[in-house]
């Protein structure tokens, strides 16, 4: 227990420090939450204060968060076949599962970092005024959400194990979850049967319970928004174990490990 | 047919011949990897979503009546994707692919290396905001009267033009910065705000409106937007010029950067991947 704790550990810090040296990283949590805050903060301008901070201050937070979720946690085993190092952390006694976990957790402190620049920069660039009705139901929010992505970045990292064609993907799943999550507007502006299949994604949770902590209303009100999330990221948890499971063997058998 | 007509025929043809084969084996050079699945989702997919993803905060913002106005602006956008992921990577590539010393040490003239990279992102970038137009159609209920077809295609011809005017002065960065994804990133985003896709330019403070009257594509947006409201291009002629000499401005100063980073690049030794 110690030593997983401590292998989890130890890739989260290695992979907090080195992550950020990549431009496209950088990109992600410093200059993604600048120009979205300032971008969104324009086209919210004339908008509600409960608008503009959920859409256009928490928004730009988390479409950031989401993005460094597709181009790190996701891209990291694509970027490890590519430097060669996949098969010795694969094969490392300290277990992949765990090392690939640590990684994600190293980038999601950073996508969290990204919120809270989003939102100084928002703040300080525009003359509105913040609304959060209940700060303890944001801090909530925001924690289980931290912790959805998690679930989301590892099963990513699962899947594209497998794949050769992660880079593809990760530049395309970037909007559709901005679209289907109602991250940056209403999820009520899409049809109702695209918003059935919204459900599926944990973010459209998260935001559903930002909506509450910056708008209030009866604690009732969220708390089916709190169990689906909770839920949706123990399933989200248990598919990645069964992948990871799955994966080790599936890896030896179709040798996807090697970029050729 | 005389021997003297046929070496005129093709002393004209050959450097159109050669123009084509350079755009032609650029672009592929680029895309060749990708299997056509890749190709649709990357150079088509991600762009299409992210004018959906802009008209509809555009729709809840500014109301269903506006509608038209903000999938023009977002559709017209999508060319920089070509012009900032296509364009301007090129120089980047080919660094990459260990060709870009090679390419430098040619004896070809330098505008015959740098400017046929950018016609086929022309036509590319075209065809990508045509099909923006064809899913906002279907989608959004965007409509465009027959009669405007041919001053929007042209419109939409310039606004193409004068963006990967713009991705050449980008590609030119390739030359002395070794990753270039920030500066790309960066350039491509801004394009939603700076270009009046998204807002109105008025919005800004005075001295960003000036930098995006500077910009290619700004006038264009305005011009796609007049023509769909049913307006005559000949009352807004001033908007295509202007693209126009955005876009040729754009492009002769890429030109004159490609020969200056190109000395420096030389110098600093960072025609090199490492």
């Amino acid at each position: 227990m110690i030593s997983t704790f401590n292998v989890l550990t130890s890739s989260a810090v290695q992979q907090f420090k080195t992550s950020i040296g990549r431009p496209m990283f950088r990109f992600c949590v410093i200059a993604q939450p600048i120009i979205f805050g300032l971008l969104l903060g324009m086209i919210y301008l004339e908008k509600s204060s409960v608008d503009f901070t959920l859409y256009a201050v928490l928004g730009s937070g988390l479409s950031t968060f989401w993005s460094s979720i597709c181009f790190s946690s996701a891209s990291d085993i694509h970027r490890e076949r590519w430097y060669g190092t996949l098969e010795t952390i694969y094969a490392a006694p300290a277990g992949f599962k765990w090392i690939v976990l640590g990684k994600i957790i190293g980038n999601s402190i950073w996508g969290f970092l990204s919120i809270c620049l989003s939102v100084t920069v928002v703040t300080l660039f525009f003359d509105k005024s913040l609304v959060i009705a209940q700060p303890l139901w944001l801090g909530i929010g925001l924690s289980l959400m931290t912790a959805s992505l998690i679930a989301i970045g590892y099963l990513f990292a699962a899947l594209f194990t497998l794949s050769r064609n992660a880079r593809v993907m990760m530049n395309f799943m970037e909007y559709p979850v901005y679209i289907l999550c109602g991250i940056l507007f209403p999820l009520e502006m899409l049809p109702k049967a695209v918003q059935v299949l919204s459900y599926a994604f944990s973010p459209t949770w998260a935001v559903k319970i930002l909506r509450f902590a910056v708008a209030g209303g009866e604690v009732s009100q969220v708390l089916p928004y709190v169990y689906g999330l909770i839920s949706l990221t123990l399933i989200y948890g248990l598919f990645s174990v069964v992948m990871f499971n799955r994966i080790d063997v599936k890896c030896r058998v179709d040798a996807t490990l090697e970029v050729y | 047919m005389t021997k003297n007509s046929t070496i005129l025929r093709v002393a004209w043809a050959d450097p159109f011949k050669r123009l084509i084969r350079k755009a032609t084996l650029s672009y592929k050079g680029l895309f060749g990897v990708m299997n056509w699945q890749q190709y649709l989702m990357v150079n088509l997919g991600s762009p299409i979503m992210q004018m959906l993803c802009f008209t509809l905060v555009a729709n809840y913002v500014y109301g269903y009546t506006d509608l038209s106005k903000w999938l023009i602006g977002n559709a017209l956008v999508m060319t920089y994707f070509n012009a900032v992921f296509g364009v301007g990577s090129q120089l980047s590539a080919e660094r990459n692919s260990g060709t870009l010393k090679l390419l430098i040490a040619s004896p070809s003239d330098r505008i015959g290396i740098f400017l046929p990279r950018a016609i086929l992102h022309i036509f590319d970038g075209l065809f990508a905001v045509i099909l923006g137009f064809v899913v906002g159609a279907i989608f959004l209920g965007f409509t465009l009267p027959l009669v405007t077809w041919p001053a929007f295609l042209l419109a939409l011809l310039v606004a193409s033009f004068s963006a990967m005017a713009f991705g050449l002065i980008i590609s030119c960065l390739g030359l002395l910065s070794r990753d270039l994804n920030l500066i790309l990133n960066i350039a491509s985003m801004s394009m939603l705000g700076l270009t009046g896709a998204n807002f109105p330019i008025e919005r800004m403070p005075v001295w960003l409106q000036t930098i995006s009257h500077a910009m290619p594509l700004t006038r264009s947006i305005e011009l796609c937007r007049a023509l769909q409201a049913g307006e005559v291009l000949s009352a807004h002629m001033n908007l295509l010029y202007g693209e126009v000499l955005v876009g040729m401005a754009l492009m002769f100063v890429g030109v004159l950067l490609f020969s200056f980073m190109e000395k420096i690049a030389v110098k600093r030794g960072a025609l090199e991947m490492f």
